[in-house]
């Protein structure tokens, strides 16, 4: 079974593990009500069973309706209290982060406020960056807010690891350490979270573990993080990416081919010739896929033309999309045999290919729409459709 | 405006400073001394034309301070006159004996007081050929009117209150209810006017000092008399023509501490007088940021040495009038010009009204000589629009540290209402802002001729490129996306304050 349908059956498993404790604990104040006080004074014990059960809920009620009331009371209070000190602590904490000395007054609203000052560190940092967002970075160390976040991050609630994380992210290098070590978590949330931090950082060696991270994850993080890494993609093209496309795990190869497919950058991309011919499926076809970014050189004709005619579907759908990608007129016969191929997606695609190659390309589509298989002719016609909008799209330009 | 200089001689701080503010509105220089043994000194480096003194002095008393300015061949011809609290017929005499030219008797009436003053160097200015100085309109400082009528209505409320059921006279009460109808009334005490209005109807009733009403507003009357209204730091309460005289100009701060800066800011922003801080290197005489102010005011202090051009007396060839600040020894060792009355001082520590008073009197001295820059020039400040709390405090905290004036708007309606009223050099709009958007706001400045030309910064969270292109397209000048540095983005708002400018 896959992690993530492990953890589900887990956090299932709990839920249910918790309702049973809901239920034995009802029914063990029950019977502790009936038992300490009720059958007592009542004789009958069905009546005085249900006498308890009706005291138990109505304790529970009232217990739940406390709790809820003394919660509001709580966050009322804090946002009457934020109200009233923050203008006064986020003043000053522009005049210092603007290069005004307010350590004094500072200390002062530490010792009286101290939860609002952090949140006017939190929102202030939130919201800048530069020279004074290294001095209230200054301002979060020497209060030991940042010792704080650090021991937080730690904690075994996920709703607090992610608010200590992501206050974390916003203290620059001085959390990097914290940051790397965040890239091991358990919750994707706060891997992620500190993961755009670190590429963000313009660190490279930060940049390079993100990415290193990145190939181990799942597709949702990997497609989060692939936006994170855009603007370092150079970088990565000459430090981190020759080494994972050379791993002997075909899924981290597999991952950074994918990665580097999402930036969508022209590059030379290191090892293609070989990563063409790899001996996973997959792998093969994702480098086909990656061709068009890297441009056409006469060494991967053969490969094209072989792959046209790979045993694995996904691979011959890969090789046809690029032959029309790059418009390869000498694909022209190899895709006129692809129309054959017994896979409805490697069809599509050689047709498509077909209506790039031009007139050439056409006529073979024109001849396969008059086709007796039923698919081939559909697709033929839907490619030429295709064709003539883009030609009508081009012309109008 | 005359540039006589009066020093004024007393123990009581307040006494100094109610002398001062009411000399200096009409048109004096003002120096002031809390010991005889002070004022010696500054009649040697000051040589004032006259000298108020009170006769009871710590140490040296004003009677002995006369009679060494009366043997002194430098100092005997200054005009002397005696201020004091104790009109004893003795002291008066004393006084005469002394040498003193004139006996006052405190509490004086401050619209008097320029008058006696005037009228005791006119004596003297008929043989020297020095015209009087004109009668000032603001002679008396409104707050300190103001703060005697509260004072006297307050008093006068309770000892109506205490008589009302046994020795109240109604005669005597109509002429109180009535004279502060009409000071109220001029002070814009429109409570306090509608009450005694009130009141007087009442007096004009059957059995005035058994009414309930009345006993009512007496009771309401003193609580007005006696309310305090909350008043910040270095709010002034200023006459109508101080205002006029500085609305809409530039100071230019050559010296000053961040913290006196932004007091001074303050002090003057009340009086909607801009200031702007210039760089030695740049002040020099004729340059560019020197021109661009009316009003130079340089800080000297101990630990910074005056730029060159000081130390070269250069100080004739700028324009602008200058107002030195310091400490009085300092101000004395540069104190050449500050001797020949040609620049005003003020001396440290200072306070709001007297800073006012000072740079109003520069300027006006200046007046006839610099003609105002025309009026979009004076667009000063920004208006900015933004429902996040923190970011509008940022740039406002920003903005101020760098003297630029950041006025802030609730929604996107009252962003043009700003704009209408007083013209900002630039306005800083989110994108989301209440009522109407940041494009709206901005298609309509660009729509207005009158507004077209004022520059706009997008300050938003939004980096989509279809607002960024949306923005530009409309006219912006600039898009800045958050998290923004605070310090790059003042640098731009200046720049483009600069080339509106």
């Amino acid at each position: 079974m896959s992690a993530p349908g492990r953890r589900e059956r887990r956090a299932r498993l709990l839920i249910c593990l918790k309702t049973l404790c809901v239920l034995l604990s009802y029914i063990a104040l029950t019977w502790l009500i009936h038992h300490a006080y009720m059958h007592k004074h009542v004789p009958d014990v069905e009546l005085s069973l249900a006498l308890s059960f009706t005291v138990q809920q109505i304790s529970a009620i009232l217990t739940l309706l406390g709790v809820s009331f003394a919660a509001k009371f709580v966050r009322h209070y804090r946002a009457q209290r934020a109200e009233r000190f923050q203008p006064f602590i986020r003043e000053k904490l522009i005049l210092h982060l603007n290069g005004t000395d307010q350590w004094v007054e500072l200390r002062r609203s530490r010792a009286r406020h101290p939860r609002e000052l952090e949140e006017c560190v939190v929102e202030i940092l939130a919201s800048i960056q530069g020279a004074g967002s290294d001095r209230l970075s200054e301002v979060a160390r020497e209060f030991g807010l940042m010792r704080k976040w650090q021991t937080q991050r730690h904690a075994t609630n996920t709703s607090k690891r992610r608010k200590a994380i992501s206050r974390l992210c916003l203290l620059g290098p001085a959390a990097q350490q914290d940051l790397l070590e965040a890239l091991r978590d358990s919750d994707d949330l706060v891997k992620v979270e500190a993961a755009r931090a670190l590429a963000g950082s313009g660190d490279s060696r930060m940049v390079t573990a993100v990415f290193e991270m990145a190939l181990g994850q799942n597709r949702l993080v990997r497609a989060i993080l692939s936006e994170a890494l855009r603007p370092r993609a150079r970088e990565l093209y000459r430090s981190a990416v020759p080494d994972a496309l050379v791993s002997p795990d075909p899924k981290r190869v597999l991952a950074a081919l994918e990665i580097l497919r999402a930036w969508r950058k022209s590059a030379v991309i290191p090892h293609l010739p070989a990563l063409l011919l790899h001996a996973d499926s997959a792998v093969r076809a994702a480098a086909f896929h990656l061709l068009p970014q890297a441009g056409m050189a006469a060494e991967y004709e053969a490969p094209i033309w072989r792959a046209l005619e790979d045993p694995d579907p996904g691979v011959r759908t890969a090789a046809a999309e690029v032959c029309g990608k790059l418009k390869l007129s000498s694909s022209l016969l190899h895709l006129q045999r692809a129309l054959h191929d017994p896979a409805p997606a490697m069809v599509l695609a050689a047709t498509y290919a077909l209506a790039e190659l031009g007139a050439n390309g056409c006529k073979v589509l024109e001849s396969e729409v008059l086709s007796s298989h039923s698919l081939r002719a559909a697709a033929a016609l839907e490619a030429l459709e295709h064709a003539k909008l883009n030609r009508a799209a081009t012309v109008g330009m | 405006m005359s540039s006589e200089t009066v020093l004024i001689v007393d123990e009581a701080p307040a006494n100094r400073k109610l002398t001062e503010l009411v000399l200096a509105g009409a048109g004096y220089q003002v120096c002031s001394a809390k010991d005889a043994e002070e004022a010696l000194q500054l009649v040697r480096d000051f040589r004032p034309r006259a000298v108020l003194t009170d006769i009871h002095l710590p140490g040296m008393d004003g009677l002995e301070l006369t009679r060494r300015l009366r043997t002194d061949p430098a100092t005997q011809d200054t005009i002397i006159l005696a201020v004091t609290a104790c009109a004893l017929r003795s002291d008066e005499q004393k006084a005469s004996e002394a040498g003193f030219d004139g006996y006052i008797v405190k509490p004086y009436d401050t619209r008097k007081l320029p008058a006696i003053v005037r009228g005791h160097l006119s004596r003297t200015a008929a043989a020297n050929l020095i015209p009087p100085p004109a009668p000032a309109a603001a002679a008396i400082p409104a707050a300190e009117v103001r703060r005697r009528f509260l004072a006297e209505g307050a008093e006068q409320s309770r000892s109506l209150m205490a008589i009302l059921g046994t020795h109240f006279d109604p005669q005597e009460a109509r002429t109180t209810f009535k004279r502060w109808a009409g000071l109220g009334s001029t002070l814009g005490l429109e409570q306090i006017a509608h009450l005694a209005q009130e009141a007087q109807r009442l007096l004009d009733g059957p059995h005035p000092q058994t009414s309930p009403r009345l006993e009512e507003i007496l009771g309401q009357l003193f609580r007005l008399f006696t309310e305090r209204p909350p008043r910040r730091r270095d709010t002034v309460l200023l006459p109508e023509a101080v205002i006029q005289q500085l609305a809409g100009s530039k100071l230019g701060l050559i010296g000053f501490e961040a913290e006196e800066t932004r007091r001074l800011a303050e002090v003057f922003g009340n009086a909607r007088a801009t200031v702007q801080v210039l760089e030695d290197d740049d002040a020099r005489p004729n340059s560019e940021a020197l021109d661009s102010v009316e009003l130079v005011i340089f800080n000297i202090r101990h630990d910074a040495p005056p730029p060159d051009w000081m130390k070269r007396k250069d100080l004739a060839r700028v324009e602008q009038p200058i107002l030195f600040v310091g400490p009085r020894d300092l101000l004395l060792e540069h104190g050449i010009s500050l001797k020949s009355g040609e620049h005003d001082f003020l001396v440290w520590p200072w306070d709001a009204e007297e800073a006012i008073m000072r740079a109003c009197m520069a300027l006006g001295r200046a007046g006839s000589r610099r003609p105002r820059k025309p009026s979009s020039a004076h667009r000063s400040g920004v208006v900015m629009a933004d429902d996040d709390p923190t970011t509008v405090a940022l740039v406002r905290g920003t903005l101020e540290s760098y003297q630029i004036e950041c006025r802030i708007a609730a929604d996107g309606g009252q962003v043009l209402e700003m704009i209408a009223a007083y013209p900002p050099g630039a306005v800083i709009l989110d994108v989301n802002v209440a009522n109407i958007d940041g494009f709206e706001v901005l298609a309509a400045l660009k729509r207005e001729e009158a507004t077209s030309d004022i520059p706009v910064v997008f300050l938003t969270s939004r980096q989509q490129e279809t607002d960024i292109v949306r923005a530009f397209g409309l006219g912006a000048d600039d898009y800045i996306v958050k998290p923004f540095s605070p310090m790059e983005l003042a640098a731009r708002i200046k720049r483009l304050m600069r080339k509106s400018a």
